[in-house]
């Protein structure tokens, strides 16, 4: 997938969810901070158990943590 | 730090002092047409590879430890840079090692045959690059040099 066109609210979203770290983050939908970090930098591409599993755990539709623009 | 990417760093600096080492001792006083009849170079050159063969199943032992309590210490994103730089690492090896051997043919064609030392240099290069590069590209893939994976 070309880079750009997958962009994520994923440290917006930490921050209105009671500041929470990246390592909580990454505690809670079980991978490590690394991954965190690099997802907000848009270096990665989750696979979509994991992106299910931070739009549970920030509690928000799929849509709202990522967008496709095509 | 991930513990994929201590092992990883534990593995180039590990493979890194093995290719220098052997470099260093193969081209040493006359080269590899030599290194064959030279039994003490190749024990040093044997005793370089050793510290990899064995260094390195020893720092995974090192970095084994229990991840802290809730912590993860490998996840997807670890998988797929590993998947991907042994992937690119062992098309790289053969690929360097085609260009070995035609470099030889080249160098060899007048005379018809290869000093043996020389297949001592292909054997061991092959083993360390098939360990250095996938290292080297994970490390490369973890820190963002090449491009952003994908799950």
């Amino acid at each position: 997938m070309p880079k750009g066109e997958l962009r994520n609210q994923i440290r917006r979203l930490r921050f209105e969810h009671g500041e929470m770290t990246q390592q909580q983050l990454a505690d809670r939908v079980r991978c490590t901070r690394q991954t965190i970090i690099a997802l907000e930098q848009g270096k990665y591409l989750p696979s979509l158990a994991l992106a299910f599993r931070l739009a549970r755990i920030l509690g928000v539709p799929i849509e709202e943590v990522f967008q496709y623009r095509g | 730090m991930t513990q994929a990417r201590l092992r990883n760093l534990l593995a180039l600096a590990i493979w890194v002092i093995v290719a220098v080492g052997f470099a260093m001792t193969v081209f040493a006083s006359g080269g590899p047409a030599t290194y064959a009849d030279d039994s003490q170079r190749r024990v040093i050159g044997a005793v370089f590879l050793a510290i990899g063969i064995f260094g390195t199943p020893l720092a995974r032992l090192l970095t084994r430890g229990k991840a802290q309590a809730g912590h993860v210490h490998r996840d997807e994103r670890d998988e797929w840079i590993d998947a991907k730089a042994t992937s690119i690492g062992m098309i790289a090896v053969v690929m360097l090692v085609f260009l070995g051997g035609i470099a030889l043919w080249e160098a060899y064609q007048d005379p018809g045959c290869v000093p043996v030392g020389w297949m001592w240099v292909v054997a061991y290069a092959t083993l360390i690059l098939a360990h250095l590069a996938p290292a080297a590209i994970a490390l490369a893939f973890d820190l963002g040099v090449l491009r952003r994976a994908e799950g």
